[in-house]
């Protein structure tokens, strides 16, 4: 198992967002979590790479537990590559210093071998050209995935997706999208946290339904979009389907 | 005019040399003091990168209580203590020793607010990189505030170079102390008026570069 989430509770002054939450990830697998707004769904991804402290529960990667105190989550951060909605790069550098920035600080990498796969992955990405140019002449949809590249500098063994097409424009979400899925279909390991319900579907090998802070259905993405075994899945997925009205 | 620019022109220039050497010398030690000072306030805020409520709360008190002496009365206290630093009390290097102490504070707080402009996302962006806090903050929150660092400079600059002007009345040599020696005592009302505008005239070209440089070095726009 290559990240197993147990029991996890995490509160807010109190209110409680996230109770008892069990969760496994294996290699390779690509889980997509899904809920309403302000389920506690970009809370988890936090968590797991603590961004958030959690109150109780455990969550451990290859093995190691993450949540005690002594942990190096340096060393821990550089194996979960997170990407944020709102893109987040440093507006001050340009895409390939934003690239070259944590691999040559962090990991102490020379600039020549970190520019070799910065300038494949850009490649990959369709970002080949845009290497020198500043965060502010990218469009969000090249913003969002030059913010991927950045994370997949770090060569993690675990990507977190935190709603990464929110903020786009719908004619930009498809380039985003077609990232992620060559990134599965390469098989890394991710979680991804999306309102992209037919993104979902194409994606994951199991999706994760979170409502009210606590894990109501996990099943395989076939199963849980045509026939959800809990009421509230059901419900929920009822909101979606502006095509069948009942 | 010709009499007055003889009588006048090589003090007046020697003047404007003594306030650009108090100006520019205060400014920069008070930046070795304030930049960390300011540094530290944002780094210890407890939502900051390593908070420390006890550290931020005796840096914010120490601040306060510096920045709140008027700068004529602490250029008078700190005499004692600037004998001590410089050996005399009159002339332009006596005046750093107060205009240091009260610049420190004040560019502690305008780094601090320069900071804290600075958007969580690229932050966190860059902690859950794996990057340390004095990574970040050399990486990140320095070169992403460098505009308004900037700006905060120019107008630290300016605002050194009025106090600079006040300490004239206690000898601290420069346009100041001229401004008042003849201006005021000598009735001299001309020179008063000059030393006026050649102070206008150094601030607007304070600002004007500060401007400048803040634009050329801001890639985020």
């Amino acid at each position: 198992m290559l990240l197993t989430v147990e029991k996890l509770n995490k509160a807010y002054d109190g209110l409680e967002v996230l109770r008892n939450i069990d969760l496994s990830v294996e290699k390779g697998e690509v889980i997509v979590v899904i809920g309403p707004s302000g389920c506690g769904k970009s809370t988890l991804l936090r968590c797991i790479n603590g961004l958030e402290t959690i109150r109780s529960g455990s969550i451990s990667l290859n093995g190691e537990l993450l949540n005690r105190p002594k942990t190096d989550w340096s060393s821990v951060r550089q194996k979960i590559g997170m990407v944020f909605q709102s893109y987040d790069l440093f507006g001050h550098l340009t895409v390939m210093e934003n690239l070259l920035l944590a691999p040559m600080k962090v990991r102490h990498e020379d600039r020549k071998t970190a520019r070799i796969r910065a300038e494949a992955l850009l490649e990959r990405v369709g970002l080949g050209d845009k290497s020198r140019a500043y965060p502010r002449q990218l469009s969000g949809g090249q913003k969002q995935r030059a913010a991927i590249v950045r994370a997949l500098m770090m060569e993690p063994e675990i990507m977190l997706f935190d709603e990464v097409t929110a903020a786009l424009d719908p004619e930009m979400v498809r380039e985003v999208l077609d990232v992620i899925l060559e990134l599965a279909r390469d098989g890394m390991t991710m979680i991804i946290v999306t309102h992209e319900m037919q993104f979902a579907k194409a994606v994951a090998d199991r999706v994760v339904f979170i409502d009210g802070g606590e894990i109501v259905e996990q099943n395989t993405p076939e199963l849980f979009f045509t026939n959800p075994d809990t009421e509230r899945a059901k419900r929920f997925l009822n909101i979606f389907q502006f095509d069948t009205p009942k | 005019m010709d009499e007055f620019l003889r009588e006048f022109a090589p003090m007046l220039a020697e003047g404007l040399l003594d306030t650009l050497y108090m100006t520019l010398f205060s400014t920069f030690l008070a930046y070795v003091l304030g930049l960390p000072v300011g540094v530290l306030l944002v780094v210890t805020d407890k939502d900051g990168l390593k908070p420390h409520a006890a550290l931020n709360r005796v840096l914010g008190i120490v601040v306060n209580i510096l920045r709140s002496i008027p700068f004529l009365i602490l250029l008078i206290a700190v005499i004692p203590f600037t004998r001590f630093v410089v050996g005399t009390t009159i002339g332009s290097s006596a005046t750093v020793v107060p205009l240091v102490i009260a610049a420190a504070p004040f560019i502690a707080r305008l780094v601090e607010s320069s900071l804290k402009e600075i958007d969580r996302g690229a932050i966190e962006a860059a902690t859950a990189m794996g990057a340390s806090p004095w990574q970040i903050v050399y990486k990140v929150l320095l070169p992403e505030a460098r505009p308004s660092l900037i700006l905060g400079a120019a107008i630290s600059v300016t605002t050194i170079l009025s106090y600079s002007a006040m300490a004239g009345i206690v000898g601290g040599g420069g346009l100041g102390d001229i401004a008042i020696r003849y201006g005021y005592y000598r009735y001299r009302t001309n020179v008063m008026l000059v030393t006026v505008a050649i102070l206008v005239i150094v601030v607007q070209i304070f600002q004007e570069v500060g401007a400048k440089a803040a634009k050329w070095g801001d890639k985020r726009l």
